[in-house]
């Protein structure tokens, strides 16, 4: 309950501003006597996503040598299909707009129908080698697969799996593990980041401005500016040869434009990603040119420097706009 | 904190409502307008990602200039600085909030943050100096964390030092003798206290929100205190004691502890539904889940596959279930629950976050230097853990 809010709608009734039929169910919500369990129920269903690719993964790996990939094939085909079929009967049928309110319940099933899909691909492949040496094509697979859900179903957290699938084609996971990598592999991963992260944005731009499926562009390019920054921060960390500055170069006017753009369309999310690259760039430099007490006291004062332009900027990135 | 600052988080918690209230279409843009101008903007508040970015970058400017002074005055190791440095950082956490319009915006929760923890680390170097020994140091740290953070908490208003101040006073109870039965008395008591306080208009929003904070930790101490894997594995002695060997449990009690860590999650749960307190029911349900992993621990009736995969059919088909019940109703409510999302913020954009943090398929290894060296049939798939080579 909010006893802030309560006192402010009885103010509101008082006054005329609220009629009793707008007011009461307001109040109710605000004195705690009608609570939403929606954030309870969606917590629900992931953690039993969760669970069950948990233990379908532990599944395939004991036991499929006993049930042989064929079983394990078609069982987790079906299991998909009736995820699919049940995400059919209840989402919304295909727009290029936002479908509006979908089925709570429904959205977590085709999740799971598609990461089971994507679990068979990669099992068949893997058991049978469908594909041989160009098995990471099944990765592929996955994506188009998974991309086209998302377009019918209207579902973000599938566009996300099937963006993250791509990359994965590609060479790059999310969490960017260049560190665990080979150094020898560093450059084709990192080139590969930036292409997936420079085809993500610019399909998130294409798609608000066709107005085609507008409010999958944050899911792009959010992904794609991870890819994007990732990459060139570990080129301007990670090279040891006098590169990182061209790495640098790159970074810092990537940031530029974005931070631009989000101070423009009033974007704080993509805005603090954009001056958050900018300033570990920024760092980069720094320790490069010193390494004492001085490096850090300028550490300190570009660090409050980088805060005086955020506030200057903070009006247009106010919590309510 | 003060009248003024009190007063504008009353008047930030009413247009944080309306605009709910609009975008669920509940009001028009008129109204809106009417309640925001009733209601105006003491000092502007900030998107949540401009605040986390400015509470970095604060965050590294503040150390950077601790240790570049702690360099150039090197020799000086002892407590000074330390506490030198949490008084100027906690004057500026007062110059923020109180003198000027910046304070919200992720700058004073930095400083102030940062002043508990060098004010704790100093208190902790003084009884370092004193040769007292590292137990007591320990143990003076968990005091000091204790009652700076609670004191900052309600000097500034962060609902988080509220949370922090709880874990800090439980783990100083784990140091005392009978800690575990100091967890389960101060636990129910806290409990009750800030079951009590999350309601009460008198407190600001942010000591609401606190005092919150305050019950989960509680829950959670009680719960540790009643879990049978915790009476097993002595975890709450062993942050006394340090790992070592305890005495084995009486039967008796070990029976009481399985009984307790049954009951306890149901009756938060039964709690929560009676009072429709979100929080108390989600603390239920997360316990209710941990006393399920606490029976596969000690109960195996199946492979662990089978118990996952069950689970997670079981968790989808109860949300499914639940969430059709309340849809049919009259009105989607039921005893004063719905499965609508109300006036609330959604979250829709963490959801995605979310997908991607525990379903991304690992990445297919980049080409090796030479050639030939490709082996396939090396894909891996899967997610929450059930990544892994086929």
């Amino acid at each position: 309950m909010n006893p802030d809010v309560v006192e402010a709608i009885e103010r509101l009734r008082r006054e005329g501003v609220l009629t009793e039929v707008q007011a009461s169910p307001l109040e109710r919500a605000a004195r705690g006597e009608l609570v939403s369990v929606e954030a309870e129920l969606r917590t629900l269903l992931y953690a039993g996503v969760v669970l069950i690719t948990t233990g379908i993964g532990l599944f395939l790996k004991e036991n499929h040598e006993r049930l042989g990939p064929a079983a394990i094939g078609t069982l987790l085909a079906l299991a998909a299909a009736a995820c699919l079929g049940y995400a059919w009967r209840r989402l919304p049928s295909f727009t290029w707009r936002s479908a509006g309110a979908t089925h709570l319940g429904a959205d977590y099933v085709l999740l799971l129908g598609v990461l089971l899909i994507g679990a068979d691909l990669g099992y068949l492949e893997v058991q049978l080698h469908l594909l041989g040496a160009e098995w990471p094509y099944h990765l592929l697979v996955g994506s188009l697969v998974a991309f086209l859900l998302a377009y019918r179903f209207d579902s973000r957290a599938v566009l996300s799996i099937a963006l993250t699938s791509f990359a994965a084609w590609r060479g790059v996971a999310v969490s960017l593990s260049f560190a665990a990598r080979s150094p020898s592999t560093i450059p084709a991963v990192r080139a590969n980041a930036l292409a997936c992260g420079a085809l993500f944005v610019a399909a998130g731009i294409a798609s608000a401005r066709t107005a085609r499926k507008p409010h999958f562009e944050p899911v792009y390019v959010r992904l794609g500016l991870l890819l994007l920054f990732g990459g060139l921060l570990t080129g301007a960390f990670g090279s040891a040869t006098a590169s990182w500055f061209l790495w640098e170069i790159a970074l810092l006017a990537l940031a530029s434009v974005v931070i631009a753009a989000a101070y423009r369309l009033r974007r704080a999310l993509d805005f603090s990603i954009g001056v958050l690259a900018a300033y570990f760039g920024l760092l980069r430099i720094l320790f490069q040119a010193t390494h004492d007490a001085s490096g850090l006291l300028i550490v300190a004062a570009s660090s409050v420097a980088v805060v005086v332009l955020l506030i200057r900027a903070q009006r247009r990135m106010r919590e309510d706009r | 904190m003060n009248a003024a600052r009190v007063e504008a988080s009353r008047r930030a918690e009413v247009r944080s409502a309306a605009r709910a209230w609009r975008r669920a279409g509940a009001i028009d843009a008129a109204t809106l307008e009417h309640i925001e101008a009733a209601w105006p903007e003491g000092r502007p508040r900030m998107a949540a990602a401009w605040r986390v970015l400015i509470f970095v970058i604060v965050t590294v400017a503040a150390n950077a200039l601790f240790f570049a002074v702690a360099t150039l005055i090197h020799g000086e190791s002892g407590p000074g600085p330390w506490l030198f440095f949490a008084v100027c950082l906690s004057a500026a956490t007062e110059i923020l909030l109180h003198r000027s319009a910046i304070g919200e915006n992720g700058s004073a929760a930095a400083t102030s943050f940062w002043s508990v923890v060098y004010a704790v680390v100093g208190i902790a170097l003084v009884e370092d100096a004193a040769a007292a020994g590292a137990e007591s140091m320990i143990t003076v740290s968990l005091l000091a964390a204790t009652a700076l953070f609670a004191l900052a908490g309600w000097r500034w208003g962060y609902a988080a030092y509220g949370v922090c101040a709880a874990a800090a006073f439980f783990l100083l109870l784990a140091r005392l003798p009978e800690g575990r039965i100091l967890w389960l008395v101060a636990g129910a008591a806290l409990l009750a206290a800030a079951y009590r306080l999350q309601g009460l208009r008198s407190l600001a929003p942010s000591h609401r929100r606190a005092a919150g904070g305050i019950l989960l930790v509680a829950a959670a101490a009680v719960y540790v205190a009643v879990n049978r894997y915790s009476l097993d594995a002595h975890s709450i002695e062993a942050l006394r004691h340090g790992a070592g060997t305890f005495p084995q449990p009486a039967p008796a009690l070990g029976v009481l502890s399985a009984a307790a860590t049954a009951v306890f999650p149901v009756l938060l749960i039964v709690w929560g539904l009676r009072s429709r307190r979100l929080l108390v029911l989600d603390a239920g349900l997360a316990a209710s889940a941990l006393s399920l992993a606490t029976l596969r621990y000690y109960v195996h009736l199946a492979p662990l596959w089978a118990v996952l995969t069950a689970a997670g059919g079981a968790l989808v088909l109860a949300a499914l279930g639940l969430h059709r019940w309340l849809r049919r109703a009259a009105d989607g409510e039921r005893r004063g629950f719905t499965a609508h999302p109300l006036y609330g913020r959604g979250g829709r954009g963490l959801e995605a976050a979310a997908v991607v943090a525990a379903f991304a398929p690992a990445a297919r290894p980049a080409p090796a230097p030479e050639p030939g060296n490709l082996t396939p049939g090396g894909g891996r798939y899967g997610g929450g853990g059930a990544e892994g080579s086929f």
